[in-house]
């Protein structure tokens, strides 16, 4: 297992919503994430306020894994692995 | 699902589609490349249709042989004063692509017959029956069950409606189950003259967008095993179970009908010649809807 946690996490692609307005930032979220296979990983860019508020809790909700979170300047960066449907 | 690449403002459109985890971006890929064919552009498919397009439904079939006529107007909201007399598939067209320009809308300005209801079928992804009488609600039931089309029925007289839903594929049970014949009222039960809330054929239109869209999505738990009965006046819905009956001539296991049979609408003993060759029932509204109301019950 540690030799699995160790391994570098790839994101497929990046995607930054932070020009986007609720609720658009997670319908641009959501078509980000439905390109990827289940397991695959998505960078996504975000807005400290409403978008790191309300993003990472909806994609909880819907069964993603946020694996890692960094602070940029005023943007954040977040590696999401893509849920089983 | 690969498909359908969504534009920005197609996102912004079907935002709150998308948004539903039910639907999501593969459910609105579906809708994109679904094809919905709504018979009746009346009180029923006025919302019906409106609502599909809204919705997203790449394709949508209009079938309605009817002109514009001002004593529509009370229900048929897809249709406006500067309509009248125009075929209400051209108006129906208009108002969709007024709305929902990427729609692609196929008119079919001709009243259905035994001689063209199961090519006017073949094919769909889903039919809607929103027409306004018996001969061609069994017309089209019987079409869409020999075509193994899915089908979403809905009927309104004065304040009542009812609504179910057809899977040939599933082997649900089909619209003779319930009503193995048309009987003498139903003949008369739509006429020119016959009184019809519109709001409340509204709510029945409405419903047939939804559970036509559940049915294209494959969501949720629909009316195929079900009856959906709704008085506007008492305010009651009522749900009746259906089952398949072992005698059905359609579907049962010694089905006799073969090909769609086609009833004509001619005046009932003691009924009157309407205006456009319907009778007007003799003894109308209450009868009809006692019966809608036994036959409903038959289905528990």
């Amino acid at each position: 297992m540690a030799a699995q946690a160790a391994r570098p996490v790839v994101p497929v692609r990046t995607v930054d919503v932070t020009g986007s307005r609720c609720p658009m930032t997670f319908v641009r979220v959501k078509v980000a994430l439905d390109g990827l296979a289940p397991g695959e990983v998505l960078e996504l860019v975000l807005l400290e306020g409403e978008q790191m508020q309300d993003v990472p809790k909806n994609l909880k909700d819907e069964g993603h894994r946020v694996l890692a979170v960094v602070r940029k300047g005023p943007k954040y960066h977040l590696l999401v692995r893509k849920g089983e449907p | 699902m690969t498909g359908h690449e969504f534009t920005d403002d197609e996102l912004e459109r079907w935002s709150r589609n998308i948004l539903l985890p039910e639907v999501g971006v593969d459910g609105q890929r579906k809708l994109a490349a679904a094809r919905a064919l709504v018979v009746g552009a009346g009180g029923l498919g006025s919302p019906a249709i409106l609502y599909l397009a809204a919705a997203g439904v790449g394709t949508l079939g209009i079938a309605d042989g009817d002109r514009v006529e001002l004593s529509n107007l009370n229900r048929q909201v897809l249709h406006g004063a500067a309509d009248v007399g125009r075929p209400k598939v051209e108006s129906a067209r208009d108002a969709v692509l007024a709305r929902s320009p990427a729609c692609r809308v196929v008119t079919i300005f001709c009243r259905l017959t035994a001689r063209n209801v199961r090519q006017t079928v073949r094919g769909w992804d889903v039919v809607l029956d929103a027409t306004d009488n018996f001969p061609a609600r069994f017309l089209i039931s019987d079409a869409c069950w020999l075509e193994r089309v899915p089908l979403v029925s809905a009927g309104v007289v004065g304040f009542q409606g009812q609504l179910l839903t057809v899977l040939p594929q599933a082997g649900s049970p089909c619209y003779r189950c319930l009503l193995p014949e048309p009987s003498a009222d139903q003949y008369a039960a739509t006429c020119g003259q016959a009184g019809v809330l519109g709001a409340a054929a509204g709510v029945l239109g409405a419903m047939q967008a939804v559970e036509a869209i559940k049915v294209l999505l494959g969501i949720g738990h629909g009316f195929e095993r079900r009856l959906l009965v709704y008085d506007a006046l008492a305010g009651k819905v009522r749900i009746a179970n259906r089952v398949k009956d072992p005698a059905c001539a359609l579907c049962g296991p010694k089905a006799t009908i073969a090909d769609v049979v086609e009833y004509r609408l001619t005046c009932c003993p003691g009924g009157v010649a309407g205006p456009d060759g319907c009778c007007m029932p003799a003894a109308p509204l209450k009868r009809q809807a006692k019966s809608v109301r036994r036959r409903g019950a038959k289905g528990r």
